[in-house]
């Protein structure tokens, strides 16, 4: 009889556990908007997401995936990622354009499609070609390092930087200080910006054990700070 | 298919596992003006070397950012585009979110658009 209701004790526990699994992944929302972001945002440089980073950086700056397409999610939002070879979000990939846009999150298009972003309106509006190098969390620092790396070697005529009122902080949150200080001085003296890097496949990603692979924070909204340290 | 194990990221969520965003102060937030204007300065500086067309376009609804970013284009000469009729609206944001609707994205570019012409 005792262990008949040791197994039951299990069994009951080992079955409460999986139907709270599936309402959580059922309902992810209904554990709080940071939780559902850290379990279903892809903006990670594990296997499932949508970053690798550039190698040999102290700086953690982070790349997308080149080719790489994905469905998205942030406070209660799906959308469709998808990034051209050099891995931007533009629907064509292209060795010259007009225009180049910097920025973050806004400009890259958090919440909406593809044909939702600025870059596609401001296509269609000007006829001019437009390349998207906006990414989720970019600050001045990524702006300027997209700019020399991404940008020039389109050839392009504008360049439109948009500012975000979060950047300030991010610049502060996401980098080491005296890495800026070097980088800044560097570049100031004339240094060249490496080409960006070649993507080398998944044997650079990180590995994804399932508890370590989420973060927590209320980063995803346009208000707050949007980084992966 | 998502191959994270939901409860366990639960129990890590609940048991406080939340990046908090640093509360800085007014010194620090300063220095991190005056990195920004640096940076903002060299890619000015290798726009203009390399014959690109900059443009500063603020998306901030913060008046005394705002004034900053404006004096501080004013003083390097860089052309500007003044967003804030798009960011003054609530349609130009998503809902519980804060990023830009479509509406917005079209108004933003439609500025934009327009002052590149």
């Amino acid at each position: 009889l005792r262990i008949n209701n040791l197994t039951l004790s299990i069994a009951a526990t080992a079955l409460g556990l999986l139907i709270a699994e599936g309402i959580l992944r059922v309902f992810p929302e209904a554990a709080g908007k940071e939780y559902a972001n850290g379990m279903l945002s892809r903006y990670s440089p594990y296997p499932d997401g949508v970053y690798w980073r550039w190698p040999g950086d102290r700086s953690v700056v982070n790349l997308m995936k080149p080719d790489y397409t994905t469905t998205m999610y942030g406070n209660g939002y799906r959308w469709t990622h998808q990034t051209d070879r050099r891995g931007f979000r533009n629907a064509v990939s292209r060795d010259r354009v007009d225009v180049i846009l910097l920025g973050d999150s806004m400009i890259y298009g958090q919440g909406v499609e593809i044909d939702q972003t600025v870059g596609h309106y401001l296509e269609f509006r000007s006829g001019m070609t437009v390349a998207n190098l906006a990414r989720q969390g970019d600050c001045v620092y990524e702006h300027l390092r997209m700019l020399g790396s991404a940008g020039l070697p389109l050839r392009p005529r504008i360049a439109i930087h948009f500012f975000f009122l979060n950047d300030i902080r991010d610049l502060l949150y996401a980098h080491p200080l005296d890495d800026l200080e070097l980088f800044l001085k560097a570049i100031e003296d004339g240094a060249p910006f490496s080409p960006l890097p070649e993507f080398p496949g998944k044997d650079v990603e990180p590995p994804s054990p399932p508890w370590s692979s989420v973060s927590f924070s209320s980063a995803l909204s346009a208000t707050g700070l949007a980084r992966w340290k | 298919m998502v191959k994270r194990i939901f409860l366990l990221g639960a129990f890590r969520y609940w048991f406080g596992e939340v990046e908090m965003i640093p509360d800085y102060t007014d010194e620090e937030l300063e220095f991190g003006w005056q990195t920004t204007e640096r940076l903002m300065r060299q890619m000015v500086r290798i726009a203009r070397d390399n014959d690109v067309r900059f443009i500063l376009a603020p998306i901030t609804d913060d008046y005394r950012q705002f004034k900053r970013l404006q004096s501080f284009a004013a003083s390097n000469r860089i052309d500007f585009v003044d967003t804030r009729s798009v960011f003054a609206t609530k349609w130009s944001r998503l809902p519980g979110d804060g990023h830009l609707s479509p509406r917005g994205a079209a108004a933003l570019a439609n500025l934009v658009a327009d002052h590149i012409r």
